[in-house]
């Protein structure tokens, strides 16, 4: 374990010296980063000045969704970034040197770039998400509470898993880079409750394209919206597709063709 | 330029863009989903009495699928590359071509262009079949003028936007993180987000309304807006602006340039 935490340490350090090489680009970037949370914010502004409920859900409701969605979207992307540098891996050859760490594999190529620009938003964030509980909405009860904390680890792990499966299938072709894009689309879809869209679509995001569970879920448990019956499925099914993910990379592995000569 | 040469440029440009099939058609399926979640969104919100000031439930549907298409036509450039190329000093090799450098990226543009719209086509068409969403209806021959102008106009504004701020590249070390930057900008003052007009008429006269707000309000609401005349004239101030601070950056930018080339 001190010999993992000792790796992400040193990744991170690393990571945080090359992000900020270039002070002008980070600053950038996290000003970009936090100008799109006000854009939806203001959006959000914009549609409550018109109506006061949204399918049954006020403005606290939804700010309240928007903000867990921002924190598991900010979190995977810190931990996960790496990822998304997986396909030039693949192609110039250099994922085989990784295989030759004393290391597990999974955890080399999943973390092996912690985002330092990610990782200054995110205090941002979550303060803001503190403060907005605390002023302008409301605290559940203890168990509700340790529910949603619970489902919300396992909503950032999950979304590491959709990253590691696309990892998986980047092996065969460097698709990585435009599953992770897809993703990252589909799940903008759970900045809102996802019951709010057509029957059919909100099935499908709560089966299918699980946006409904990874997103959705932790707020659903926090507004109790969903029972402890519910709440056991959700996080029977999250920790099932986590498994799923480990073991599809381990199958893909056995497939994968060195690109290195 | 003969045609010929024009026709090589853009169809080495589409085997290079195919090239890889595969990635090729999930770049598109990507851009599929996109089109999917902004409609579902505002199709759920309208589906919850939320109505648009000036918009009918239709036209507003009908604004953010036109819009994508349009942004189809408008923000395809590669124009974007000549920031990266100036800080590797790659963009020497170019002037030594045995092509004008705008040619070859005027060429390679309209290429992008024809791909991507006529893609987008596909996207379109079962949206307009199961919402009966009618794009050109009441169109006279006036829309047809100014919606072709607000084309050709948003077009080179956005063109030359994309210009100004490659042009930065002479004098900086990094342009990602501008180019993210300017995404989220232009996102949201271009009418991405919303019509512009239903938010505040000052909005939809600045640049940015021209990149994509004013061709999607014509198909939208298939009516020409008040004022038609005016809109264009600002538009094309805007566009002068843009070229003539261009044109100055690019020149003091050359005479700073000192790449070594491939």
């Amino acid at each position: 374990m001190k010999f993992y935490l000792r790796i992400i340490w040193t990744n991170f350090w690393l990571s945080f010296k090359e992000g900020f090489t270039n002070p002008l680009s980070a600053l950038l970037f996290i000003s970009g980063k936090l100008l799109r949370f006000v854009f939806f914010l203001l959006f959000f502004f914009f549609i409550f000045k018109k109506v006061k409920l949204i399918a049954g859900y006020t403005f606290n409701d939804l700010l309240f969704y928007y903000l867990v969605f921002v924190l598991v979207d900010s979190i995977s992307q810190f931990l996960g970034r790496g990822a998304y540098f997986f396909d030039s891996l693949v192609i110039n050859g250099n994922l085989d040197k990784t295989f030759l760490y004393p290391v597990n594999d999974i955890f080399i190529n999943l973390f092996s770039y912690l985002d330092p620009l990610d990782l200054i938003t995110i205090p941002f964030f979550l303060t803001y998400f503190l403060y907005f509980i605390h002023h302008s909405y409301y605290w559940p009860s203890l168990s509700r509470l340790l529910a949603f904390s619970l489902s919300f680890l396992l909503s950032i792990a999950a979304t590491l898993a959709i990253y590691l499966l696309s990892m998986a299938l980047g092996l065969t072709t460097p698709l990585t880079g435009e599953l992770l894009w897809i993703w990252r689309n589909t799940s903008k879809l759970g900045r809102l409750p996802v019951n709010i869209y057509p029957r059919f679509i909100s099935y499908l995001l709560f089966s299918l394209l699980p946006v409904g569970i990874i997103i959705n879920g932790p707020v659903l448990i926090w507004q109790a919206r969903i029972g402890w019956w519910e709440w056991f499925l959700f996080t029977i099914f999250e920790v099932s597709f986590i498994l799923i993910a480990i073991s599809s990379w381990y199958q893909a592995l056995k497939h994968y063709q060195s690109a290195s000569s | 330029m003969s045609w010929k040469r024009w026709w090589l440029i853009g169809y080495s440009f589409f085997k290079e863009e195919t090239a890889f099939q595969l990635s090729f058609l999930v770049s598109k399926l990507r851009e599929f989903i996109n089109l999917i979640v902004i409609f579902l969104l505002w199709y759920a919100l309208l589906k919850h009495n939320f109505h648009l000031k000036n918009y009918t439930n239709q036209q507003t549907l009908g604004y953010f699928l036109y819009s994508f298409v349009i942004g189809q036509i408008i923000l395809s450039t590669r124009l974007w590359r000549i920031g990266d190329m100036i800080i590797s000093g790659n963009i020497s090799a170019l002037f030594l071509y045995p092509i004008k450098m705008w040619q070859l990226f005027l060429s390679w543009d309209i290429a992008h262009k024809v791909i991507n719209f006529t893609i987008s086509l596909f996207y379109l068409l079962p949206f307009l079949f199961f919402f009966h969403l009618t794009p050109f209806q009441h169109f006279t021959l006036t829309t047809y003028i100014f919606f072709i102008l607000s084309l050709i106009l948003g077009s080179l504004t956005y063109s030359f936007i994309v210009l100004i701020f490659n042009s930065l590249a002479f004098y900086l070390t990094e342009m990602w993180s501008v180019i993210f930057l300017f995404n989220i900008f232009l996102s949201f003052f271009s009418g991405q987000f919303f019509p512009l007009d239903a938010v505040s008429s000052l909005l939809a006269f600045s640049p940015f309304a021209y990149v994509n707000f004013w061709p999607s309000r014509l198909l939208a609401r298939s009516e020409l807006p008040p004022h038609s005349i005016l809109i264009l004239a600002v538009g094309f101030f805007w566009l002068l602006i843009f070229f003539l601070t261009f044109t100055a950056l690019w020149r003091t930018g050359l005479k700073k340039f000192s790449g070594w080339g491939e």
